[in-house]
């Protein structure tokens, strides 16, 4: 134990901090190897946040020790932790979208001669930093006008300029395609050669796995385990996090082609095209099924979902609800027709973040929807608020409490909740477990099997391969904005090969 | 959870406008405490009478801060709607049907607002700053930057009118029912019914809304629409109230109209409103005018109080909010 945690970078005995009546961390004992890729992973809620913000010296424990390079600290301050060398690249951007990126690089420490700003003397720390992440931008472009991908790099590259000796990811490839993924692991893969402790913390398992040397699993604020990655496999991992008995239900379904056969249609697509990426697709769902629509980025797969739903305009191609034609698609057609859309961007589009639980819940149902009298109530609403919050197993205080409180599962669990209520026979479920973390998306998966078991028809596109596969009954894969087949009772490397080749 | 849930939402909470009545409280206490005769009932009363018609534009405003947008052009509206009607009236047309066809010229002027902003996909804030312009250059013209003034005999032969100018005897003024009667129906459509639900739901996010089925481009409209009817209908109380609209009436209307709302505790990001706030707002912008002419202030200086109490109660009010969203 002594001889390990000389070579640590960071040890932590005894961390425990307590927010009112609850845990964060109830006494965190781990050490972090130097020079290595570490992930934590674990569900919201674990502690991973906490622990993070003690480390960059945002938060103070209540108890335990912190050791940093063989130097005990019992406070540590943000001060402290930037002069360490501890590095933090948050999950959202921070960056200045009107500004060029070299200022970007430099926020509030650029470099002066005299009073006048050393742009040179910037630019020539900047290059071999831009360079050795592989990214190759004009210091002096607007960093608003480039790629999320490229903006996600700069924000490392402000981090790596410190050159940290611990380099803090939160969840770094929540906003990066599949490519532009590879691209960051593959540079947080070197970075223990320069000298840089990594400790990357990601829901995404199949990152972690491909990317840390060592992974530790929290859990209710304590250390699960903490284990070099080739002694560990996914499910073992997945166990830890949630706790035996949850995983069980991540369990694979059956592909069940049969049942495609015997029931009726409720959503039947031929040659949908939208002007944009949608170019030419076609697919059918039946009632009771889980289709899944499996395509890269910009492939068409992101946009036939709002596309079916009406919130994109249909340029050609028929869709037929239930057999029957629908020729105009529009948001307000669609609720009518029961057709509901979990979109993909939650807090953007799917709730009113400042409003309360019973509200969003009657969003449909009231404001959408038209039936029964004009005249609403609101202990009328908190009743089927109240309903709909133990039928879906919403974790909030009460359903006065606004949405914006509430941990990304749950908000999610509120749209589906608010779209449910009308009784929809089509459900169109857009990348539903962004943002959500892994015990919450046990309990999703099994929302939308007893979805799907009611007899509704689901459409399901997600961008992480594994949850397709191990939900759906069939999946269409669309390349290049055309469906180019249907498969069922595929794994994951075949299907990740299919929407590539 | 659910048992919880219930008894929690079952205890007693103040209402989100107590602190403006309390407020509102305050200072007619300062000054009656100063100047005695503020008190009389007879005094206060005509001080709400001659402040209802901006308070009854309030009450409308709040609909607009609730959809997230604001409407620059009521005061125009409300003087070309007067304009309407009392030409109306000098051509001859029955006194009713001429205060129906200001009232409908209002809704119209409110309608072509919400059309231009839903095509023009522009907030109504823009929009109203050339319409304003344009529905005052029509009134100018029409009335040849004049006066419009019905003779006395139309005005006061219509028992509308008649019961506005005090000659027919009620406890209070009856200017003063009809507009606590109007504000009972717009509270109520606020807050418990669709077309309320809907208004708040845009207001808050609005593509949300969109994605949920909510008509939002007809929800707009009709919200300008009924904007517009309200600031007709404070045209003809208006005319009926003074016996003339002249090229200026509506002009100084903006300030005590959206600071009622504000005061009363209307925030200006949308998705929240109370009608009832904006009431006492508009009461709390009456005691300040008047008040300062009771104290033997002059009355240049009740804009100035005006301003800072809106900034007052913007800050307190955003001081609640930060608390709330931290134990939140």
């Amino acid at each position: 134990m002594n001889s390990q945690s000389v070579h640590s970078v960071i040890s932590v005995r005894g961390l425990a901090k307590r927010y009112g009546g609850v845990k964060a961390l109830n006494g965190l004992d781990l050490d972090l190897e130097a020079n290595k890729v570490h992930a934590i992973v674990g569900e919201n809620g674990a502690g991973k946040s906490t622990f993070m913000k003690i480390l960059s010296g945002g938060v103070t424990p209540d108890e335990g020790s912190i050791e940093v390079m063989g130097e005990k600290f019992s406070s540590f301050t943000v001060q402290s932790a930037s002069k360490l060398g501890i590095g933090i690249m948050y999950q959202e951007l921070r960056l200045f979208q009107h500004r060029d990126v070299l200022t970007n690089l430099f926020p509030d420490r650029e470099m002066r001669v005299g009073p006048f700003i050393a742009k040179k003397k910037m630019a020539e720390i900047a290059i071999p930093v831009l360079k050795s992440i592989g990214l190759d931008v004009d210091l002096y472009q607007t960093v608003g006008e480039l790629a999320l991908s490229d903006q996600q790099l700069i924000e490392l590259a402000r981090v790596l300029i410190e050159k940290p000796k611990l380099l803090i990811l939160d969840e770094p490839t929540s906003a990066l395609n599949a490519r532009e993924s590879k691209r960051l692991l593959d540079l947080v893969r070197l970075l223990p050669e320069q000298g840089t402790t990594v400790l990357y913390v990601s829901h995404r398992l199949d990152e972690v796995f491909a990317v840390a040397e060592q992974i530790t699993v929290m859990r209710n604020g304590s250390l699960v385990f903490s284990k070099p990655t080739k002694d560990l496999d996914i499910p073992t991992v997945i166990g830890g996090i949630v706790g035996e008995k949850s995983a069980a239900s991540m369990a694979k379904k059956q592909g069940s082609a049969d049942l495609y056969a015997k029931a009726e249609k409720v959503l039947e697509v031929k040659s949908l095209n939208n002007g944009g990426q949608v170019v030419d697709i076609s697919l059918n769902v039946a009632a009771g099924e889980i289709v899944g629509v499996a395509g890269l980025i910009g492939s068409g797969a992101d946009e036939l979902l709002e596309t079916l739903f009406g919130a994109r305009t249909k340029v050609s191609g028929s869709v037929k609800l239930q057999g029957v034609d629908k020729n105009s698609l529009s948001p307000q057609n669609s609720v009518r027709d029961g057709v509901a859309l979990i979109p993909a961007d939650r807090k953007r589009v799917g709730l009113m973040l400042d409003r309360t639980v019973s509200d969003n819940l009657s969003h449909v149902s009231i404001g959408g929807y038209k039936q029964g009298t004009p005249l609403i109530s609101k202990s009328g609403l908190a009743a089927t608020a109240v309903k709909l919050v133990e039928k879906f197993v919403i974790k909030a205080e009460n359903v006065q409490v606004r949405v914006g409180n509430l941990s990304g599962g749950n908000q999610q669990k509120v749209v589906i909740g608010k779209w449910l209520e009308i009784g929809p026979g089509l459900v169109l479920l857009d990348d539903p477990t962004r943002g959500v973390d892994i015990g919450a998306k046990v309990e999703l998966f099994r929302l939308v099997r007893e979805i799907a078991a009611e007899g509704k028809g689901i459409l399901f596109r997600s961008t992480e391969i594994s949850e397709l596969t191990t939900l759906c009954d069939r999946i269409v894969v669309v390349k290049d904005g055309v469906s180019t087949r249907e498969v069922s009772g595929v794994d994951d490397a075949e299907l990740i090969k299919l929407i590539n080749e | 959870m659910s048992e919880r849930a219930k008894s929690k939402s079952r205890r007693f909470k103040f209402p989100e406008e107590a602190s403006v009545i309390f407020a509102l409280l305050v200072l007619v206490g300062i000054v009656g405490t100063l100047r005695p005769t503020f008190l009389k009932p007879q005094n206060l009363l005509n001080l709400a009478a001659s402040y209802s018609i901006s308070a009854l534009l309030a009450g409308c405003i709040v609909y607009l801060l609730s959809m997230g947008e604001i409407d620059l052009s009521f005061g125009w509206i409300l003087n070309l709607s007067a304009v309407v009607a009392g030409l109306s009236m000098i051509a001859g047309v029955p006194v009713w049907i001429a205060i129906i066809l200001g009232i409908v010229a209002g809704g119209l002027m409110g309608a072509i607002n919400g059309f231009l902003t839903v095509v023009m996909r522009l907030p109504l804030i823009i929009v109203t700053l050339g319409t304003a312009s344009v529905f005052q250059g029509i009134s100018l013209i029409s009335n040849k930057s004049g006066s419009v003034v019905p003779t006395d005999e139309k005005l006061t032969s219509n028992i509308f009118f008649r019961a506005l100018g005090g000659e027919i005897d009620t406890p209070v003024p009856f200017i003063l029912i009809f507009v606590v009667f109007a504000f009972l129906v717009l509270h109520l459509t606020l807050h418990k019914t669709r077309f309320g639900y809907r208004i708040l739901a845009i207001g808050s996010n609005p593509e949300a809304a969109r994605l949920a089925g909510i008509p939002t481009k007809r929800i707009k409209i009709l919200v300008c629409a009924l904007m517009g009817v309200v600031s007709g209908i404070g045209g003809v109380l208006f005319l009926g109230f003074r016996g003339a609209v002249d090229p200026s009436t509506g002009a100084n209307l903006l300030l005590p109209v959206v600071a009622a709302a504000i005061i009363g505790g209307t925030p200006l990001s949308g998705g929240a409103g109370t009608v009832w706030g904006s009431l006492v707002g508009a009461l709390i912008v009456g005691v300040i005018g008047v008040g300062v002419v009771f104290l033997g202030i002059d009355a240049v200086w009740s804009t100035l109080v005006t301003g800072l109490v809106i900034i007052f109660a913007i800050g307190v009010d955003q001081v609640v909010r930060v608390r709330k969203n931290r134990a939140g």
